[in-house]
């Protein structure tokens, strides 16, 4: 997983990609893989089983490391 | 009395070479996220270096809609692409819709949207020029909509607050569209920033 340092140092964040299905709107969040970008067709859905695009990356904090 | 500023703005450059270096979005993307909703599957025209334009519609009203090109880390040239779409392409708009990341102040809160009027674009100041003076000599008026961050936010990895006011981006971009023209109008909406991770 993609980990890059916190705005403090001491938290590490964690990056992450959103699959969004277009058809049933179901969300996935999964750990961000080099070569992931806005727009790119992810997996498939787990709901209906339509191709899943990539609409979000972001990145959250975790719990400070030691 | 300078040296934590310093210290900042040299932090905020060494933990962007993470984000660069893998190809994540940065903070300054939010204005590309936004646009490329609306051009998802739609043809695309490069109008000016590094810049691609997509039609659409929304509600009755023609979008023409612009972004650097991604997921390359450019930030394009708006400027000269607005100038050349109202100037030599003959569009009309009734509005200019621009999207960016702003500078927060610090007790204000990251993701926070600002909305407002002018042209929305940092730099030295010629492509905000360019802008105004095409607006001004077609006598369009120009609207900004704006995601408050920190400049460390903006040049490294997009936080979630910046990301989840995506949404809500669009939701005050939709309600501007439709506020501020009328069915059958042309309206010119431009997605500000460095398009890192972005596509279209």
């Amino acid at each position: 997983m993609s980990q890059v340092p916190g705005t403090d140092k001491k938290t590490k964040l964690l990056v992450y990609s959103i699959e969004e299905c277009p058809v049933c709107g179901q969300k996935t969040k999964r750990a961000f893989a080099v070569g992931d970008y806005v727009t790119k067709d992810g997996g498939k859905c787990t709901k209906c089983s339509n191709p899943t695009r990539i609409s979000l990356v972001y990145a959250e904090s975790s719990k400070p490391s030691r | 009395m300078l040296m934590p500023m310093i210290i900042q703005e040299a932090d905020a450059l060494l933990n962007a070479v993470d984000s660069f270096k893998m190809g994540q979005p940065v903070g300054d993307g939010i204005g590309p996220v936004v646009v490329s909703r609306f051009m998802q599957g739609k043809e695309k025209r490069v109008v000016a270096k590094d810049t691609v334009m997509t039609m659409t519609e929304y509600k009755g009203r023609k979008l023409y809609v612009l972004k650097a090109d991604g997921p390359m880390a450019y930030v394009g040239q708006p400027g000269v692409a607005i100038k050349k779409v109202i100037e030599e392409m003959g569009v009309k708009p009734s509005a200019i819709v621009m999207i960016d990341a702003a500078l927060k102040l610090e007790g204000e809160k990251t993701g926070e949207i600002a909305e407002g009027v002018g042209a929305a674009i940092g730099g030295i100041g010629v492509e905000k020029f360019q802008i105004e003076e095409a607006a001004t000599k077609a006598k369009v008026p120009l609207y900004a909509i704006l995601v408050k961050q920190s400049i460390l936010e903006a040049i490294t990895v997009m936080r979630k607050e910046i990301a989840e006011a995506a949404d809500k981006v669009t939701q005050v971009l939709n309600r501007v569209i439709e506020e501020k023209t009328k069915e059958g109008d042309e309206v010119l909406v431009a997605g500000i920033g460095n398009t890192l991770g972005v596509a279209q």
